[in-house]
């Protein structure tokens, strides 16, 4: 079985990976791949560059150096429309001008398929009713956004991901600024969406238990550079913690489900 | 098969439109104001026609006096008003879009202003100085306030530009080099002789009542143009809406679409500032107003435009039959600066968090 996961596609892969702003280089010789149909989750402390690698291989920001492939062809040979098709990339706390409606925000995501003469179909129509549908979002259609809570919110951005039919879904920070059940509510419909679409997700997550719990496959970051992937289970151990966060905590299996739990050493 | 909660829009073969009945709706009635308006500015003024006499003119049964006063004059002039509104209004829009910010239109930004200034040097130094007045004007002019539009905006862009528009910072340093254009327009003026100072001054209130046929050649191809171009940036400029990264990742090149949309926001407001001067906030007011009456999500061009074209239209009306008669630029200032004022307190207001 593992022989066969092993020689799958990765949905997005980075060899040589070097990015930053201005002269600045965040990220350096980043070497990853993002298994397909998984959850992927990268996590580290502040600063270490997950939102710059996530911003990279969404390609809203240009590498100085190294090499994105998505599938079997490489990023920069793509067009932004057949990119647009194949990855979407949700960025951290989007804003939406007032007035903005759901249903109008959800049916933006077909802009990729649409040619410019046919910026409507009765096939755009239901996509996006599947979207708002998978999102728990179709009764709020007419709502808008500024109107929403901010858990609302955030499942009506991803709806209109969900609208571009995209194989692969970048999500940085989903659960930021939303409380615990709001964030576990997002995180639930990321689940869902890799089981029922057989989605890839990729995200950035601050909250290691979370994080734990959601992802099949986490890549961890220290200072512009991968420190260690693999499954939750494998990476999250104390001695990790305590080198890349500076964090002294234990990791215990949920005794309920078994799923690795972080839990902060008190010093008190 | 499932039933749509929303009728979605109409296609026809391969075209696709989207349809909202609010705007849908909203269109027919701005329509209808404008036909309102066109026939009232055919049927007023000193001389007094009946209405069949005006329907024989525009049917081409007129006399000589007729056909001056009905199609040179009053056919010319509320055409004129129509089209110079919709392209103020329509590049206002493109304008307010892409920085986000409800303040940035080509007025407010010192963009006419520039225009203006490079329009007053022309015309008040003594080796070009032919005044609108003449009927070749008109072809320097025209050129001298797109070439000062454009290098107002490279100047404004230079001073503003971080890899992207920031709304604040651009209005900023808009109203700075409005401040300067401003101020070199009044130095100018005071250099100048009696007669091209009067002329430079009848042109800077902003006015319809010198349109000549001749302009509308010009300008027609010029509007026509800026729709189209306008249609097709349309979707790219709303979905910059919902920011750079957002837009990037639905395809739409943010860059590329900020600097087509601008340039095409300038030429639209050089072009209708050469023929009318810079009339005062139709470009700031119009998408704003569109927005609220169309109930958009941010101005969209051709609502904007359509809206532009009542405004200035009503306010030429306005302005030659109320009391005295004044140029159209007083009344859409009178009209357009306590917007202005309500729009920042507004503003500061809700942002000032």
């Amino acid at each position: 079985m593992s022989e066969i996961i092993t020689m799958t596609t990765p949905a997005i892969r980075a060899s040589g990976l070097t990015a930053g702003y201005h002269a600045r280089a965040v990220l350096s010789g980043i070497d990853l791949d993002v298994p397909a149909g998984r959850i992927t989750t990268i996590i580290g402390p502040n600063g270490c560059g997950k939102s710059t690698l996530i911003k990279t291989l969404g390609r809203l920001l240009r590498p100085t150096a190294g090499e994105i492939t998505l599938g079997d062809q490489s990023l920069s040979s793509l067009r932004a429309k057949q990119i647009a098709q194949r990855l979407a990339i949700l960025p951290q706390n989007p804003m939406a001008p007032e007035g903005l409606v759901v249903r109008d925000l959800v049916a933006r995501g077909r802009q990729p398929h649409q040619p410019w003469y046919r910026q409507w179909s009765a096939e755009d129509d239901r996509v996006v009713d599947d979207a708002m549908e998978a999102t728990g979002v179709i009764d709020l259609g007419d709502r808008p956004l500024d109107e929403l809570s901010g858990g609302q919110r955030q499942r009506a951005w991803i709806a209109m991901s969900l609208a571009q039919q995209t194989d692969l879904l970048l999500l940085d920070e989903p659960t930021t600024h939303l409380d615990l059940a709001h964030a576990v509510e997002v995180l639930d419909l990321v689940v869902q969406l890799r089981d029922r679409t057989a989605r890839t997700v990729l995200m950035v997550l601050h909250d290691l238990s979370l994080a734990a719990r959601y992802s099949d496959h986490l890549i961890v970051m220290k200072d512009g550079r991968v420190h260690a992937q693999g499954s939750p289970a494998d990476v999250l151990e104390p001695t990790l913690l305590d080198e890349v966060f500076g964090l002294s905590a234990h990791v215990f299996a949920d005794p309920v489900d078994g799923l690795p739990t972080v839990v902060p050493t008190s010093h008190a | 098969m499932t039933t749509s909660h929303h009728p979605g829009g109409v296609s026809i073969g391969p075209i696709g439109v989207p349809v909202r009945r609010r705007f849908a709706l909203t269109a027919a009635i701005v329509l209808a104001v404008l036909v309102v308006l066109s026939f009232t500015a055919l049927v007023t003024g000193t001389l007094h026609y009946p209405i069949s006499r005006i329907a024989a003119v525009l049917a081409g049964d007129g006399s000589r006096i007729e056909n001056l006063v009905i199609i040179d004059r009053r056919l010319v002039r509320i055409t004129g008003a129509i089209v110079i509104g919709f392209m103020l209004g329509m590049s206002g829009a493109l304008t307010q879009s892409i920085t986000r910010n409800p303040i940035a239109s080509p007025d407010i930004l010192g963009i006419t202003s520039g225009a203006s200034a490079v329009a007053v040097f022309f015309v008040t130094s003594p080796s070009t100085a032919l005044g609108p007045s003449d009927a070749s004007a008109i072809s320097i002019l025209t050129p001298a306030t797109l070439i000062g539009g454009l290098a107002t905006t490279s100047l404004i862009l230079a001073l503003a530009w971080r890899g992207g528009f920031d709304g604040l910072r651009l209005v900023l340093v808009g109203l700075g080099v409005n401040a300067v254009a401003v101020a070199a327009i009044t130095w100018m003026m005071t250099r100048a002789t009696t007669t091209d100072a009067s002329i430079a001054a009848r042109w800077l209130t902003g006015s319809v009542d010198g349109v000549k046929p001749g302009d509308l050649i010009l300008l027609g191809p010029i509007a026509v143009a800026g729709l189209i171009a306008c249609i097709a940036l349309g979707r790219s400029v709303s979905t910059l809406r919902l920011g750079r990264d957002v837009a990037t990742s639905l395809g739409t090149p943010a860059g590329r679409t900020e600097l087509a949309a601008l340039i095409v926001a300038v030429l639209l407001a050089a072009a209708a500032t050469a023929v009318a001067g810079p009339v005062a906030f139709v470009a700031f007011v119009a998408p704003q107003a569109a927005l609220r009456l169309f109930r958009t999500a941010g101005p969209t061009p051709f609502a904007a435009g359509l809206v532009g074209a009542v405004m200035l239209a009503a306010s030429d009306l306005v302005a030659q039959h109320v009391l005295f008669p004044l140029p159209a630029g007083v009344v859409t200032s009178v009209v357009g600066a306590p917007c202005l004022l309500l729009l920042i307190v507004t503003q500061l207001r809700s942002s000032s968090v």
